[in-house]
């Protein structure tokens, strides 16, 4: 396989799914939630509250446990399968580029588009809050941190995410599934069981990165280094899975 | 030559078949929906975690009769909510997007069928799915308590029994209207799943956040409001600190709101607006 | 063109192919030989033409048999659609893009960027005649433009091998006479082979002699389009004449060479005539009507539609 060639072609799938992922009405979606991030947390930012803690809590909740998953789901589980439904995903599938390179160019672009979405909201919901507490370095730094924070899960979900679009032929019932049960019940239950859902290792990042709030007395938290492996393992296992699947996908 | 008149004149019969209409109309959907994967996983699943405990801890357990805490305890503990969520997102979200989407819209209105009929054989349909998870094990959970029960009064059990089946039908009926608007907002049926099951979910969570704050805002909680509209079916008060009235409003609005906007969208895009 | 082709006299070969989909057969213990040149598809819908199209560009696998396309096997055969070029039956424009930004997409798809894929661009948007329109939404093109973008966008990688799956298909007549010289245009002045697939008969005829037939899955007729025509006419064609008096033409009818059989109507107002060699009868019809002084009012072919021709050749 010619790379050169390959890379243009990796090029030209991301430049076209940028495009659609962020100009669309998933753009609407993305503002959408921003809004209701920032009125939530507006709102909480007028309260008699420990503004460092409550903060913290309130990017831990709404951002951290609800809609990075959830906005990683909308994106990345209907942007191949949409393709495929529509047939549009002939003119990637009849180029001369291995379908797993192919993978890699949906995969590029909605890390990016997920990742941009999350940044936005995440700053939304943090200027509403801390805009009305002051902003001071300490407020910066959580700041960073959930933003950082919002990247890493924006690689990890959005590998989960892709391939369930290629193995499922309705994706977004099982994101749906997974985005709210799993990761919403399982992840809060105490004990090992926990450590079956992204949201923990997310989680236990955050307890080395912040101060203040819950997410600093995380009980359960996984240690830093074994965090940030599993989340390379299991963001490399959905991408090879997700390559894999594609690749041997009948696109009848 | 002259002009040869069409002879036209119009048909002032009765139209027997009119008002069976939304039944063809459910009788399809409900066809189509029982026969679902989706649809059946979710059944079996909110009836084997929800209701077979229930039924085993009433068949095993020496009691009186039917109680109104039990069931009110096991009606309104969250876990039946969730489920009804879920099922009433999954239902609903193709019912009016799957139309726009394949054009069967213009199908349906190109028929002599009016707006109410095409909703009422909707949600009906709707209903009566939602109704099998919601509505019947918990009235048959009832019946089974009587069935089993040690002690003789049975106009009282009869009683908490016609109160459960007000709570099941409530349960049934309360995310079905919301759902059906979500789904009429769009052409894909996804967006209408995940919109619907957002909104919800996001309610939940923001009554938890507020509630810290105020614990009033207890009743935008989908899930909350409903466990204390069950306590208060059975006879039990609500916690002094949530307003009576802003929870009767909250349930009336959730329900009789989405229903006016689905009918205005449903009539605005007959008449081609 | 990358010039697998000329390495090779036949572009697509099967052999005792077969794929299915659960219990639907799409095409059954194929074998079809298509050399370079303009090769026409013809079959009812569900015949199998899609089917073909789709394992010949390796979309899907063969359940039995082997297929090669240019010499090469397509499954899992990337390289070989640097060679191949698709336009698909279905809509596959993405709407919200420019007729540019598809050609773009297509060229960068297959490796090609800046200058070079601004010029050719250009150049294949020149082919197909759409070079004024380049810069508008696909969303808004007519239904002959979307066709002309989307064999532009097969085009763009100047391939060997050129596979149209019913490019007329929902086109008026003048756009479809323009995409038929178009078609021709690409193998005469291009050098591009081409395999065309469509319903109608008539339109594969406008644009080449090689034609295979697929009724069910299978290659029924394969080779000049005269001769699949000659085999269709030893077999009887019903027609329908209705008329008044029609009664001294089937009379007359009766004692020509090609004529089987004739039937009244029940109104004896019509007849149904078996005739050998249609293209005899047709011929000879306006002097017998003259003859038998009758007035035709309506006359059709309940064998003029693909479905009897395939039945005929599959002998049912």
């Amino acid at each position: 396989m010619d790379l050169d060639r390959a890379f243009t072609g990796i090029i030209a799938i991301t430049r076209y799914s940028i495009r659609k992922l962020l100009f669309s009405r998933k753009a609407v979606i993305t503002t959408l939630v921003a809004v209701f991030v920032a009125a939530v947390m507006g709102y909480a930012g007028t309260q008699d509250v420990e503004p460092l803690d409550e903060g913290v809590n309130l990017l831990d909740t709404l951002i951290l446990l609800f809609f990075m998953p959830v906005m990683a789901m909308i994106y990345g589980s209907s942007l191949i399968r949409d393709e495929i439904d529509d047939k549009s995903i002939t003119h990637v599938a009849t180029a001369p580029l291995d379908r797993a390179y192919s993978y890699a160019g949906y995969y590029v672009p909605l890390v990016i588009a997920v990742a941009i979405s999350m940044i936005i909201i995440t700053t939304a919901g943090f200027v509403a809050f801390f805009a009305q507490k002051g902003i001071d370095s300490d407020s910066l730094s959580i700041y960073l941190a959930f933003t950082s924070l919002v990247i890493i899960g924006s690689v990890v979900y959005s590998a989960l995410f892709l391939s369930m679009g290629v193995l499922f032929k309705k994706p977004v019932f099982f994101g749906l599934f997974y985005a709210f049960i799993w990761e919403a019940f399982i992840g809060s239950l105490p004990g090992v069981i926990q450590k079956a859902s992204i949201r923990h290792y997310l989680r236990s990042i955050g307890f080395e990165w912040v101060d203040y709030g819950s997410i600093s007395h995380y009980g359960q938290a996984t240690g830093f280094f074994d965090s940030v492996l599993v989340i390379i393992v299991l963001t490399i296992t959905f991408l090879i899975l997700g390559a894999y699947l594609f690749r041997e996908k009948e696109l009848a | 030559m002259g002009i040869n008149p069409i002879e036209y004149r119009p048909w002032k019969g009765q139209r027997a078949a009119q008002n069976a209409r939304f039944y063809v109309i459910a009788r399809s959907i409900l066809n189509h929906k029982i026969k679902s994967v989706g649809v059946i996983i979710l059944l079996a699943l909110g009836f084997f975690l929800v209701h077979v405990s229930q039924i085993l801890t009433t068949v095993f357990s020496p009691h009186e009769g039917l109680e109104g805490d039990v069931m009110s305890g096991y009606m309104g503990d969250g876990i039946l909510a969730v489920f009804a969520m879920l099922l009433a997102a999954v239902l609903t979200s193709d019912l009016i997007s799957g139309d726009f989407a394949n054009s069967s819209f213009v199908l349906y209105f190109s028929r002599a069928i009016k707006v109410r009929d095409y909703l009422i054989g909707k949600t009906g349909a709707a209903l009566i799915v939602m109704g099998i998870l919601c509505a019947i094990p918990p009235v048959l959970v009832g019946i089974v308590s009587i069935a089993t029960q040690t002690g003789d009064d049975y106009w009282h059990s009869a009683g908490i029994l016609g109160r459960t089946a007000v709570a099941g039908t409530l349960v049934t009926v309360f995310f079905v209207p919301y759902g059906l608007m979500i789904s009429s907002f769009t052409k894909r049926k996804s967006y209408a799943a995940v919109g619907t099951f957002m909104s919800f979910f996001a309610l939940t969570l923001v009554s938890g956040i507020f509630s810290d704050f105020d614990p009033a805002w207890g009743v935008i909680s989908p899930v909350e409001s409903l466990s204390y509209a069950i306590d208060w079916i059975f006879g039990f008060g609500i916690p002094t600190e949530i307003p009576g009235a802003g929870l009767a409003a909250f349930i009336a609005m959730f329900i009789v709101v989405p229903s006016v906007i689905v009918w205005m969208k449903i009539q605005r895009q007959v008449i081609g607006k | 063109m990358t010039g697998r082709a000329s390495e090779s006299d036949t572009v697509i070969e099967t052999v005792a192919l077969s794929k299915w989909y659960g219990e639907v057969i799409g095409v059954n213990n194929f074998n079809l030989r298509i050399r370079p040149g303009i090769t026409g598809i013809v079959g009812p819908n569900g015949s199998g033409k899609s089917t073909l199209f789709k394992l010949a560009l390796g979309l899907i696998r063969p359940n039995a048999g082997d297929i090669t396309v240019l010499g090469e096997k397509p499954w899992r055969n990337a390289p070989l659609h640097s060679s191949i070029g698709f336009c698909p039956d279905y809509e596959s424009l993405p709407t919200e893009a420019t007729g540019r930004e598809y050609l773009r997409l297509i060229g960068g798809l297959h490796g090609m960027k800046d200058d070079t894929l601004s010029k050719r661009t250009i150049e294949v948007s020149d082919l197909v005649g759409m070079r004024r329109a380049l810069d508008r939404k696909t969303g808004g093109y007519s239904r002959g433009m979307k066709q002309r973008m989307k064999i532009a966008g097969a085009l763009i990688h100047d391939p060997d091998l050129l596979i149209l799956d019913e490019p007329l298909s929902g086109t008026d007549p003048l756009v479809r006479k323009e995409l038929i010289d178009l078609i021709k245009s690409l193998n005469k002045d291009h050098g591009h082979s081409v395999v065309v697939s469509s319903h109608v008969l008539f339109e594969i005829e406008r644009m080449t002699h090689d034609v295979v037939l697929i009724y069910k899955g299978r290659a029924v007729a394969t080779g000049d389009i005269y001769e699949i025509r000659d085999l269709i006419d030893k077999h009887p064609h019903n027609i329908i004449v209705e008329g008044e008096g029609i009664e001294s033409l089937a009379k007359i009818l009766l004692g020509e060479g090609y004529t089987v059989s004739v039937a009244y109507g029940d109104d004896r107002n019509s007849i149904t005539v078996q005739v050998l060699r249609p293209d005899d009868f047709f011929n000879r019809l306006p002097e017998l009507i003259q003859q038998s002084g009758c007035a035709v009012r309506t006359m059709y072919s309940l064998d003029d539609n693909l479905e009897a021709i395939f039945r005929y050749l599959v002998g049912r």
